[in-house]
């Protein structure tokens, strides 16, 4: 089997792996809770219209908690449970009156699109502006570029997006905030809209209607902005260390006493090295940007898949979502890793040749 | 001539980060000297005054030396007071935090490379599914046991009755669950880093000798290994410190915790931080001073672990 091919397969078999750890840790938390609390995750749609008095909603709960084994020990629930996931039915939620799973994935889309083209900002140049504040070790430059990253790292989040909000929208109405205006968004739900990538600015090509792909780049921008910011300095850094590590290594030496001008040095020596310790690092730290997204997305009141939490904080709590939010995202955090790592060992064409080991 | 700027530049960082640090522990330990806790509140570190002074914030004056924003009927929160105690919460919440989680993941990273083996392999597989979990999700999940506990009422909408508590729930009822969610999710990195760091001095002739002379697994952990690796790790955790602060200021902010008193009195000024017709000058004092407070605390505790890493690694030079 070529290593590339065999790395593939072997990464991805952690992804269940890692999925059961946490699964079985926030069972375990579950499992503070009263048995009642529990039976909550087993709860249908059907229950409200049917129970009425509160003996049969105890006679209900009852009925749920010996059929599900939720009086049992912590391994025979947690089986149970985890067999119920994996029949893809992860919970009623009261609050948005459906089965969690199908309203976690119909908001994904927005998610990516947000977590997409902020990705497209600050990586490169991320990657660039620190790649060069740290071939410019303390010149004036590279302080410039520190002082900079500090401050953005130390920015509330949250009052830069009220303050570019306060300029950009209400002072000149140019980057309204939501996903859509109001036409637009009735739009896509409407039937004339085939709904395809479920970004709309792609959909809005797709359907012949560039106008709406606009109205979504539009409203893009802030959210945009704001979370690339943060993301630019804790990237940037990373590439600045990694770049500091790779200026004092011996092939940079030999290229430099070879002719190699400086530019050539940082663009055509050491860039292709440092992408594997910033890609580490960016996988490392997608847990973290996924957090960022989320709060972006509840600012500037994107509906992605934060939107299902957050409705359920407001009024009453319900632990199915939590629980299938939770899980839902370690999902796609491992995906995200495992789509970085891939990369990395097709950037690198040690690792490529399985030469050496990751 | 570069290196003597360089120089200059470090003890110039250096002298700013002590004073921006020393000048919040200072702030933080005479908080009750410069604004008394209302006696009539619950939570010592929000100042309501009742009176009558419209339904705009108020701006700074005599009765409030940073204005106030008007909450509730006739109530007004004190900025001012919000501001100094926000900075005594703030440091007790980012200091707990990141000594209980450098601590763990200290701990963890070096007990587990040192046994090494199968034991090293699975502990560090489950370090690494932890940094697949993100901490929002964790703070929501937290947050929900917490309700279900402390309040049963609430979440289970058909049961009424006081709740018996074991001693595990009564324990967590009475914590914070950010605090719970922030330590539970946040020592990964000191367990990878002490990891590759102890790995690499295992084998030295210095803890050969010490094992030699008999030293048992918790000495050899806890006074050769840890010490001889920690360095990285204090440098990790003097910048955590404000992360984690502007961390939990955001999750106030948006109604996912009440811990932050700077996070709660921004929430609380929230719609009129974006003024009338753009001028977001118009009501400053609503969030200029504590917003300028977390950015100040986050550049100190950063410029801090810089400082802390030129004074441990001297020879590196980054």
């Amino acid at each position: 089997m070529p290593p590339l091919l065999r790395f593939i397969i072997l990464r991805f078999l952690s992804i269940p792996v890692t999925v059961l750890i946490i699964t079985m840790i926030l069972y375990a938390f579950v499992m503070i809770t009263p048995p009642e609390t529990r039976a909550q995750l087993y709860f249908s749609g059907k229950m409200p219209a049917t129970i009425d008095s509160e003996e049969r909603i105890q006679r209900y709960t009852e009925k749920i908690i010996s059929t599900h084994h939720l009086r049992d020990p912590y391994p025979v629930q947690f089986l149970y449970w985890l067999g119920q996931l994996l029949d893809g039915q992860w919970g009623y939620s009261p609050i948005l009156k459906e089965n969690i799973l199908p309203a976690l994935i119909r908001r994904t889309p927005v998610t990516i699109e947000l977590t997409l083209y902020s990705l497209l900002v600050f990586f490169p140049l991320g990657l660039i502006t620190g790649m060069i504040a740290g071939w410019r070790k303390h010149e004036r430059y590279d302080q410039r570029f520190r002082a900079a990253a500090f401050i953005a790292s130390s920015i509330p989040m949250f009052i830069l997006a009220l303050v570019l909000l306060d300029i950009f929208y209400v002072a000149v109405y140019w980057f309204p905030p939501e996903r859509l205006s109001i036409a637009n968004s009735q739009l896509i739900i409407s039937d004339e809209w085939r709904q395809i990538t479920g970004l709309v600015t792609i959909d809005g090509l797709l359907n012949g209607q560039p106008d709406v792909s606009l109205d979504g780049l539009r409203h893009l921008v802030l959210p945009v902005v704001t979370l690339s910011l943060m993301q630019w300095a804790t990237l940037g850094r990373i590439a600045r260390v990694s770049v500091i590590d790779e200026a004092q290594k011996d092939y940079i030496l030999a290229a430099r006493a070879h002719g190699v001008n400086e530019r050539g040095l940082l663009w055509g020596h050491t860039f292709r090295n440092i992408l594997t310790p910033a890609l580490n690092s960016t996988a490392l730290s997608v847990a973290w940007l996924v957090t960022g997204v989320y709060v972006v997305e509840i600012i500037f009141n994107f509906n992605g898949i934060s939107d299902v939490v957050v409705r359920g904080l407001l009024g009453t709590p319900d632990a199915s979502s939590v629980l299938g939010f939770a899980i839902y995202n370690v999902i796609l955090v491992c995906l995200v890793m495992f789509a970085l790592d891939i990369i990395q060992v097709i950037v690198d064409p040690r690792l490529r040749e399985g030469l050496i080991a990751k | 001539m570069k290196e003597n700027s360089r120089r200059q530049i470090t003890r110039r960082t250096s002298l700013l980060a002590f004073l921006i640090t020393g000048i919040f522990i200072a702030v933080a330990i005479a908080a009750p000297i410069l604004t008394p806790p209302d006696p009539e509140s619950a939570d010592p570190a929000y100042k309501l005054v009742r009176g009558n002074y419209g339904n705009q914030p108020v701006p700074p004056g005599d009765v409030f030396p940073l204005g106030a924003i008007p909450a509730g009927f006739r109530q007004y929160l004190d900025i001012y007071h919000s501001l100094i105690w926000g900075t005594r919460s703030a440091l007790q919440f980012g200091i707990l935090v990141v000594f209980f989680s450098a601590s763990l993941g200290i701990f963890i990273g070096a007990a587990s490379s040192y046994l090494g083996g199968w034991l090293n392999a699975t502990v560090m597989r489950v370090t690494d599914a932890f940094l697949a979990f993100p901490i929002i999700a964790g703070v929501v999940f937290f947050e929900e046991i917490y309700i279900s506990i402390v309040s049963p009422g609430v979440i289970n909408l058909y049961q009424f009755e006081e709740p018996t508590l074991s001693p595990i729930q009564e324990l967590l009822a009475r914590i914070d669950p950010l605090l719970v969610t922030l330590i539970f999710f946040s020592w990964m990195a000191y367990a990878r880093l002490m990891n590759s760091q102890v790995l690499r001095i295992r084998e030295t002739a210095f803890v050969e000798a010490a094992r030699a002379l008999g030293a048992s697994p918790w000495r050899l952990i806890f006074r050769h290994l840890v010490p001889n690796s920690v360095s990285p790790a204090i440098v990790l955790a003097a910048r955590d410190v404000g992360a984690i602060v502007l961390f939990q200021a955001t999750m106030a902010f948006i109604g996912l915790s009440s811990s932050s008193p700077w996070g709660v009195s921004l929430a609380a000024g929230r719609k009129w931080i974006i003024g009338p017709g753009g001028n977001m000058l118009r009501y400053w004092w609503v969030f200029f001073p504590i917003t300028i407070a977390i950015i100040l605390f986050g550049i100190g505790w950063n410029l801090m672990g810089d400082n802390l890493h030129d004074w441990l690694n001297p020879h590196k030079d980054t």
